[in-house]
């Protein structure tokens, strides 16, 4: 739940039994994660390693940053089309999307992110991996991570040198525009993971690089982040790296090879995504040539 | 080996959507292993005779014509709160703006059709199980449920998530009907028959009583618990 009060934000939080009563304490959202930490980052290095950047039409860009949208009725499943996406692009496999007639599923569970405050005790150790355990000692409770910010929106008008910039004066009622909201404090700690099921050490290697390239651009995570709030600092475990055959991953390697596999299909995964997503007049042009005319 | 249990999950965080039949978590689970094609890509359209049920380890008791699985309808307590939380989608418009060939770059309808905003309300639950009265292997059934992570709606995004799953056994086989007070109450979803005389506690409806729970082959006059 989030929203305002007034004009002042409220931080997104979600309902929690605790000692039998029901606290509201602040998360992050799984929805929030899976964008911003693997989505968009992900997408965006495919467009920048394939030379995608300017030759992209909406459908292509929305599948790769948003998941895509059914946008055609169909009663038959292409799985020669499913196949394709899957072997080209690991990280759609992770993550799903909808092709123009056909959704297809992921296999990666985000975890919501959990403040870790006394609240979150119950919630985190039924979470957390085996052999890791919280300190018994009392967490803090969830109200003490949060603070407020204010800020002020100028307005040109009222600048000092505004005679010299605007053409005409003006005497309209100010601008100026203060608001408010609620933040997490600096230092505090947020748990959650990924899990993933069915998968390759190139789809694990997906995974990690998308992550890897969010933290590299800056890892901004919730609402003003273009003035500095939620910044991260990223610790990654990697537990049971092994794969169904029961061979030992190692996280650089899985990385490494999906880099590499990317390099590899450059060409390939262009290619797919024109055959998938052709432009409407390409369609077009297609179905005349196929009718004759 | 054959015998009555309790099946709980205890969930590490809130509910989205409702908690789905056993047998179908099952069919699923196993449909996957045994690698069947239809595991992700049955649709409405495929008719039920061109595909094969997984043989799940549940016993089967035959009503009326029908051979259902013994396997109560999901049991939650009382929520210790309830909300309606907003999933939400977007283009980004200005980050895919320069990243589109120039000849793409035009008016975008936001509002309908296929790019639409979304800001979708969803009925969340906070709950701490989801209790299923079975019969069957309970060795076979733990094989199968140990990999199921969570259950409900948006178990992508990290609702439904399960801590931890837990067998009780059960003397009486409460996966159909249960006694309370003389009668028989009814316990899972049925086709609408003969078999729910002197029986109470469900209402009638129209739905599939068996999986998979939403083909419309399946659909019939059903006796829901209620």
């Amino acid at each position: 739940m989030m929203g305002t009060s007034g004009n002042e934000a409220i931080i997104n939080r979600e309902r929690v039994a605790y000692k039998n009563r029901i606290v509201d304490i602040p998360v992050i959202s799984g929805n929030a994660i899976r964008h911003k930490m693997v989505r968009d980052p992900g997408g965006l290095y495919i467009i920048k390693a394939c030379d995608l950047v300017g030759k992209l039409n909406l459908d292509q860009a929305n599948y790769l940053l948003n998941g895509g949208s059914l946008t055609e009725s169909s009663t038959t499943e292409n799985l020669g089309r499913i196949a394709e996406m899957q072997t080209l692009l690991p990280l759609t496999r992770l993550l799903g999307g909808s092709l123009r007639n056909q959704v297809v599923g992921g296999s990666l569970f985000v975890l919501r992110g959990l403040l870790v405050c006394e609240e979150n005790r119950h919630a985190i150790t039924m979470s957390l991996p085996d052999g890791y355990e919280l300190p018994e000692q009392s967490i803090l409770p969830a109200e003490t991570f949060i603070s407020s910010y204010q800020y002020t929106r100028g307005d040109a008008q009222r600048r000092n040198d505004s005679s010299d910039l605007l053409a005409e004066e003006h005497n309209d009622k100010t601008n100026l525009m203060i608001y408010n909201g609620q933040a997490i404090v600096p230092g505090a700690i947020f748990y959650h993971g990924f899990v993933l099921q069915n998968i390759s050490a190139v789809e694990i290697g997906a995974l990690l690089h998308s992550l890897y390239q969010w933290e590299a651009s800056g890892a901004f995570i919730g609402g003003q982040s273009r003035i500095g709030h939620g910044k991260m600092n990223v610790s990654i475990f990697f537990q049971d790296g092994e794969d169904f055959m029961g061979n030992e991953l190692n996280p650089s390697e899985c990385v490494k090879m999906y880099v590499d596999h990317v390099d590899a299909n450059k060409d390939k995964i262009a290619q797919w995504l024109d055959d998938t997503f052709p432009n409407k007049g390409k369609t077009k042009k297609l179905a005349e040539g196929a009718l004759g005319l | 080996m054959i015998k009555n249990w309790k099946v709980t999950a205890w969930l590490s965080s809130p509910l989205a959507g409702d908690p789905p039949q056993i047998d179908a978590i099952l069919g699923w689970e196993l449909s996957r292993r045994l690698g069947y094609k239809h595991h992700r890509k049955l649709t409405r359209d495929i008719p039920l005779s061109q595909i094969e049920n997984p043989p799940i380890p549940l016993a089967k008791r035959t009503i009326g014509e029908h051979e259902i699985y013994c396997c109560s309808s999901p049991i939650i307590p009382d929520p210790k709160a309830e909300w309606v939380e907003r999933i939400s989608k977007r283009i980004d418009t200005d980050e895919i703006a320069l990243l589109l060939a120039p000849e793409h770059r035009k008016s975008l309808l936001v509002a309908s059709g296929p790019y639409k905003m979304r800001y979708v309300p969803e009925r969340i639950r906070l709950i701490d199980r989801v209790c299923w009265f079975v019969r069957g292997d309970k060795k076979e059934i733990n094989k199968l449920l140990k990999s199921v992570y969570a259950l409900g709606k948006h178990r992508n995004i990290g609702y439904g998530q399960i801590g931890e799953w837990s067998y009780e056994e059960v003397e009486n086989d409460y996966s159909i009907t249960a006694m309370q007070r003389g009668k028989p109450v009814l316990m899972k979803i049925i086709p609408f028959g003969s078999a729910l005389q002197n029986m109470t506690g469900y209402k009638r409806t129209f739905g599939a009583p068996f999986m998979p729970y939403w083909h419309p082959e399946n659909y019939m006059e059903i006796a829901s618990p209620c």
